[in-house]
């Protein structure tokens, strides 16, 4: 585990967590601590003596401190402490208050797959099945037409006005969508009631989303009649959701060294959607994994940006070959060692969003590759520019130490693209992948 | 879509027919579609065309910023990023200054991380060692953000934008904010705070005033004269003293000469000795110039008439005027009834001299004398003797200073309000030979816990932190006996001071080491 302080810190859940594993990064709040080729540990003297470890194999860490925030101020202190001072851990064998830890975890992966095994062999009532998908497809059928009845009221009586109706007019819509059993659309629905009197440009924007959302409906009332691909994407967009089971069967599966290129958490309410974009260094696959959580409890499965790790991804079927999730890793994390091939110009990765939408018109948000681009400003706002003079508008967001770093010279960029802003997330610079 | 989004934003129920745009491929396509619901109609084409907009987005130009010259010596050791980044993010102005020299004197310059984090610093002391050791990429970078212009227009630079909303904080803020933002602009502009404070003064009230003219004391310069000396005709007792004060510091002023005549009026030779010779009754001129007809409670007049005046008269006039060295000086003074006042009065006066000049430096030295053995004399042990002790100490070169602050670094004597006050104002680095009197004092105390007052000993171990010369960090570091169980609050204290003491310490250790390791 080779990690960097911006790699830690960008773990934290929020910033007093960061300034409260800041504090702990210091040998001497630590005891007994010792590592080997599977794990780190230390013990921290707090209100008691909390015992903190960490799998190097996929940084999963535990802590048996009380706090709700995940990782902990101590987990943070620790993984500071390995990056800082990796000589304070002593090489030795897992005392056992560690080895039983690993052993749960590795008895945990195991009775998961014996589950799902378990599962597989079960019988299928495929009658049952057929059934509940039916009455699923027909609650969504009513959802989608009452949706479609409340959108078409909206434009007949006129957008002028709304930013002063507030969020219940949008929530309750999104509440009668998520008991249609359409999750992801009542999302969409619920993220509109952002827009009204969000600045200047809201009623075209609101009328895009509006748009956009009336041509999914359209496209479900003909779904038999799409190709199978753009159908499992219409369905995921709607809300319909493939488990790990059903993905192993007819998920793509891409063996690769993944290069996990940074990541943003996309929050709604309580709900938090980690974003993670990560590419395949010999297929070129870029794909975008996402975990979902409830409050500030930590993401299923670690993943560390900035880092890359031999493994397999299974992609979701669907045109837009996008999503993906890991099935496994294998060895340790290590950090990207050199930059990725991108696009040397933003018309020819503008070209490439027109191709992915015609193939999937639903999609909002593009991975970004981007070689030797720079940092341009203009009217206080950032842009990132290609060799040609030509730019896309950056997201709010402090560029000053990414322009200290550059000095105005060229970088390679990895970001996500909204089709209004471009959101850096790691750029490859002077020899080494950075975080931003 | 204009035509379109109006439509929407009117709603469709307004209108009879709704507008699509047939040379447009979605408008020409929606209309293929035979669709006679309007509604749906404008609900697809919007769709559509949000789509193609989004396909066909045709990215802005916008200028190239010229990229930065290429800079050789900038640190790029992973240690040092962090240590900068720390002691800067936590504000930490002693060890950062430290580290500022250290990288100045092997021609190095910050790495490119914390530049922004650097630039941002306000402190005028830290932004003079910052300067030199930007480098060309700190330099470059400052031009982007108005901010940071200070590099390129002096360290007290402010912005238009800081300018105008200092100004309005002058105009209508409240009276902290006022005089926060007059005490900016004097840094930055002294002369534009000096015409502030012309323009609106006759219009405040006098502790508005008072609060307000005290600022002048930022930037200030003989052009301010004239403003002060009309200040001595201010309505208020405090705004003349003020002013007075002011003036006093300003050498070859009229204030000045007049104090002089005053002073050397009040002090003639008798014998072998000196005699003053105050007023009965104070003088009208006087009472412009700020000396009070009424004085604070339990001071006599004359006496402190007599301080007042001498403190705004430079030493060197005294050495002259009478042919003796500061020594004699005080030996002949001491038979005055006023001997107290009128020493009390050159101590204060010692900061209108040049700084390192001979003349002050004598009268440093016989001072010192003077209120040591004030202080050893003095049961009570008086914070007004300690703080002349100090006010003169500061002074003193540094081999001196600490000749002179050793004997009070020794366990039976220990008066650790007096310490800490004098370890404060020793000039850093300590010598060795300080540095290790101050650890084997350290140590005894950690051994045996003989401080009651654990929280007063830390302070020293704080200020020691940053104080202890690089010669003595091994000395430093080696083993605290820290390692017994703690078992009064007091002993508890005391091994945790050591514990900062060490962290800052190694930090300072290990930032030099790098520092070197990198220029190798």
């Amino acid at each position: 585990m080779q990690l960097t302080l911006e790699q830690v810190l960008q773990m934290a859940p929020d910033e007093a967590s960061a300034k409260a594993g800041k504090a702990l990064q210091l040998a001497k709040h630590w005891q007994s601590l010792g590592q080997n080729d599977q794990v780190l540990w230390g013990e921290c003297q707090g209100s008691a003596l909390y015992q903190v470890r960490v799998d190097l194999s996929n940084l999963g860490y535990k802590c048996s401190c009380p706090s709700r925030k995940f990782p902990c101020k101590h987990v943070l202190g620790l993984f500071l402490l390995a990056v800082t001072n990796r000589s304070a851990f002593l090489e030795q064998s897992s005392p056992p208050w560690v080895a039983e830890w690993l052993t749960k975890r590795l008895e945990a992966t195991g009775k998961k797959e014996g589950k799902a095994a378990e599962k597989e062999l079960k019988p299928v009532d495929e009658k049952a099945q057929q059934k509940r998908a039916e009455q699923r497809h027909e609650r969504v059928c009513d959802g989608l037409e009452r949706l479609d009845l409340w959108m078409k009221d909206l434009v007949r009586g006129g957008l002028a006005g709304l930013e002063t109706k507030g969020a219940a007019l949008w929530d309750e819509q999104a509440r009668r969508l998520v008991d249609a059993q359409a999750p992801g659309l009542a999302l969409r629905v619920r993220r509109l009631g952002e827009l009204p009197g969000s600045g200047p440009e809201w009623p075209r924007l609101l009328l895009g989303e509006l748009g956009r959302i009336k041509l999914a409906l359209r496209a479900f009332e003909q779904i038999e009649q799409l190709e199978p691909s753009l159908a499992n994407d219409l369905r995921q967009w709607i809300g319909w959701t493939i488990t790990s089971q059903e993905l192993e069967k007819v998920g793509e599966k891409v063996i690769d060294d993944w290069l996990i290129l940074g990541q943003w958490i996309d929050e709604e309410d309580k709900l938090r959607v980690q974003r993670t974009w990560c590419l395949g260094q010999a297929s070129k696959r870029l794909t975008l994994m996402l975990q979902f959580v409830i409050g500030p409890t930590s993401f299923p499965i670690p993943l560390l940006p900035g880092t890359q790790q031999r493994g397999a991804m299974i992609c979701y079927p669907g045109s837009g070959r996008q999503r993906a999730q890991f099935a496994f890793r294998e060895e340790q994390a290590v950090p990207i060692k050199s930059s990725f091939a991108g696009h040397a110009t933003i018309e020819a990765f503008l070209l490439s969003v027109a191709v992915d939408l015609a193939r999937q018109p639903w999609l909002q948000a593009f991975g970004c590759l981007l070689n030797q681009v720079t940092l341009a400003r203009s009217q206080e706002r950032w842009f990132l520019r290609d060799s040609t003079g030509q730019s896309l508008p950056l997201i709010d967001f402090d560029a000053w130490k990414l322009l200290a770093l550059s000095g105005g010279h060229p970088f390679d960029l990895a970001g996500e693209w909204d089709g209004i802003k471009l959101r850096p997330l790691g750029v490859f610079l002077n020899g080494s992948y950075r975080l931003i | 879509m204009d035509t379109l989004l109006k439509t929407a934003l009117v709603g469709t129920g307004k209108y009879a027919e709704i507008k699509l745009d047939d040379g447009h491929d979605v408008g020409a396509l929606i209309k293929s579609m035979l669709i006679t619901d309007q509604e749906e109609q404008l609900l697809l084409a919007a769709g559509g065309y949000t789509i193609y907009q989004q396909a066909g987005l045709v990215p802005m130009d916008v200028a190239v910023l010229e990229p930065a010259p290429p800079s050789l010596k900038v640190l790029r050791s992973h240690r040092l990023i962090h240590l900068l980044d720390q002691s800067i993010q936590d504000q930490k102005t002693d060890l950062l200054q430290e580290f500022l020299k250290a990288m100045q004197q092997h021609r190095v310059e910050l790495p490119y991380e914390v530049l922004p984090q650097a630039l941002n610093i306000t402190e005028t002391v830290l932004r003079e060692q910052l300067l030199p050791v930007l480098g060309e990429r700190g330099r470059w970078l400052s031009q982007w953000n108005p901010r940071w212009q200070w590099v390129a227009q002096g360290i007290h630079a402010i912005t238009n934008l800081d300018r105008t909303a200092l100004r309005r904080a002058w105009d209508v803020g409240k009276l902290a904010q006022r005089a926060l933002a007059i005490s900016i602009i004097r840094q930055a502009d002294a002369a534009e705070g000096r015409r502030w404070l012309e323009e609106t003064l006759p219009q405040e009230k006098a502790d508005a005033r008072a609060t307000l003219v005290e600022h002048l004391q930022v930037g200030l310069s003989s052009e301010d004269e004239a403003l002060l000396e009309s200040l001595l005709d201010d309505r208020s007792e405090q705004v003349k003293q003020i002013a007075a004060s002011l003036l006093k510091q300003l050498p070859g002023s009229a204030f000045g000469l007049r104090m002089q005549t005053r002073a050397e009026g009040m002090l003639r030779k008798e014998g072998t000795g000196l005699k003053t010779c105050p007023p009965d009754e104070l003088p009208t001129d006087w009472s412009r110039d700020g000396v009070p007809s009424k004085v604070p409670t339990g001071r006599g007049k004359k006496a402190y008439w007599l301080e007042m005046i001498f403190s705004a008269v430079p030493l060197t006039l005294w050495t002259a005027h009478f042919a003796l060295s500061p020594q004699k000086l005080l030996v002949a003074i001491q038979k005055d009834e006023f001997a107290d006042d009128v020493i009390q009065g050159w101590t204060r006066a010692t900061e209108l001299d040049p700084k390192d000049s001979a003349a002050r430096l004598a009268w440093a030295y016989a001072l010192w004398d003077h209120w040591l053995l004030r202080w050893q004399q003095d049961k009570k042990k008086s914070q007004q003797t300690l703080s002349r002790m100090i006010t003169v100490l500061k002074l003193l070169p540094s081999g001196t200073a600490e000749q002179n602050v050793l004997p009070f670094l020794v366990i039976g004597r220990l008066d650790l309000d007096a310490l800490i006050l004098m370890l404060d104002v020793l000039p850093r680095p300590w010598s060795v030979a300080f540095a290790q009197q101050y650890l084997k004092l350290a140590r005894q105390i950690l051994k045996n816990e003989v401080v009651d007052q654990a929280h007063e000993w830390g302070k020293t171990l704080e200020i020691a932190g940053s104080a202890i010369p690089e010669t003595a960090f091994n000395a430093a570091l080696a083993a605290w006996d820290v390692e017994r169980k703690a078992k009064s609050w007091t002993a508890t204290a005391l091994t945790q001071q050591v514990e900062r003491f060490v962290e800052v310490v190694r930090l300072r250790q290990l930032f030099l080491e790098e520092i070197r390791s990198e220029v190798k």
